[in-house]
């Protein structure tokens, strides 16, 4: 039960436990896989309160399973942990409505409180600098698919993607996280974004699609200027995969407002138009949103 | 919507626009049409709305935000960003808008 939970929990997949007697690497599995499965189990009495436990948890389940890993170096189940730790986490897609809890965090930060999710700097410290050897180990294991090495890659882009969306000014050097993103995006894409034959509930095209369209979006909250947008962009449309090429392209054509107005006619909801002369002259304010 | 449509009566008059572009992959033309003629009428909208659902898969931006981007009186873009980003990070939209409208 404890298995169903955690793997349900990590929305990653449970590779199986060999049957046969019960060893001491299943009796510490067994504790690894009690710690908290659920972020319903925390119970959370307000936003604060329910950031700090998961936080907590995952600390909790990240060092669990480090302590794993080191004691039970040939045991295939680390590398489950290993998945579940990078695995994709965004908080508002827990429950409740996603957009409310989203909008109420975001007016925090525009009155200029603190944020809720509970940031332990040196616990990430400590945890980038032993990453990058497990990860080096889950990428050349035999004991690990391919299908299961393109999860880790996806979900180290997607998680590092959340963490600055949602702490926005919080994560030290917003170009210094770009530029990891970027590396990431083009070892992803290297591997595996030219294999076209993908699974359908697998969207990789996420990846540029929906993310790469945020560094312009946030880029206040990121501190990225527009010589950083320019240089992302440039980065991108240099790119052999087409799709990054055409991401990077739309980019240049959004900074090259910068220098060269709309020229396009628009018709109006109201059946008129509105010209280029129309708009001469003006100091426009354009609020693009989603009304779908 | 009501703090942009106070902007624009604030500002309307020394060569201030708001232009709206709502943005739906889903509905269609007439439906998008329907929806946002309803909506500016439910919240006393008197600014226009532009006709250009493509405009985010245009320019590349993540097509379920809302974004805001403030073009000076020559037309060339001076800032884009998330709404309350921006508001966070580059002082109060007002305050944008008159060096905007300050500058030639």
């Amino acid at each position: 039960m404890n298995r169903i939970l955690l793997s349900l929990w990590s929305g990653a997949f449970w590779i199986g436990a060999p049957q046969g007697v019960l060893s001491e690497a299943d009796r510490a599995w067994e504790s690894l896989a009690r710690t908290p499965s659920s972020p319903r189990a925390y119970s959370p009495k307000s936003m604060i309160e329910f950031y700090e436990a998961k936080e907590r948890g995952e600390r909790g389940y990240r060092d669990q399973g480090y302590r794993f890993w080191k004691a039970y170096p040939d045991d295939p189940r680390r590398y489950q942990w290993l998945l579940a730790t990078v695995a994709y986490r965004a908080p508002f897609y827990w429950g409740g409505d996603p957009h409310l809890a989203a909008k109420a965090y975001f007016e925090r930060i525009a009155r200029g409180e603190e944020t809720p999710i509970a940031y332990d700097r040196d616990a990430i410290r400590r945890w980038e600098a032993i990453y990058p050897a497990l990860r080096q180990t889950y990428l050349s294991s035999e004991a690990v698919s391919e299908k299961q090495k393109m999860y880790l890659l996806h979900g180290e882009i997607r998680s590092l993607f959340e963490r600055m969306y949602h702490a926005p000014g919080r994560e030290p050097g917003g170009m210094a996280s770009v530029l990891k993103v970027l590396r990431l995006l083009d070892e992803y894409t290297d591997r595996y974004l030219l294999d076209l034959d993908r699974e359908e509930d697998f969207r990789t095209e996420d990846l540029y699609y929906k993310y790469v369209g945020w560094f312009c979006t946030y880029r206040h909250a990121w501190n990225l200027s527009f010589e950083d947008l320019r240089f992302i962009a440039e980065h991108l449309s240099k790119r052999s995969a087409p799709i990054a090429r055409a991401r990077g392209q739309k980019m240049l054509e959004l900074l090259a407002l910068r220098e060269t107005p709309f020229s396009q006619t628009w018709t109006t909801i109201d059946g008129g138009e509105m010209t280029p002369e129309s708009r001469k002259g003006k100091v426009a304010l354009y609020y693009i949103w989603n009304c779908g | 919507m009501p703090r942009f449509e106070a902007l624009y009566r604030q500002f309307k008059d020394r060569g201030f626009e708001i232009v709206s572009i709502p943005v739906d992959r889903e509905s269609s033309k007439d439906e998008l049409i329907e929806k946002v003629r309803a909506f500016n009428a439910r919240k006393g909208v008197t600014f226009p709305t532009v006709l250009e659902p493509a405009f985010t898969a245009r320019y590349g931006l993540h097509p379920a935000g809302s974004h805001l981007m403030l073009f000076g009186r020559d037309g060339k873009l001076l800032e884009i960003g998330h709404i309350l980003s921006l508001r966070r990070r580059s002082g109060p939209l007002e305050q944008r808008i008159e060096q905007a409208l300050a500058s030639p």
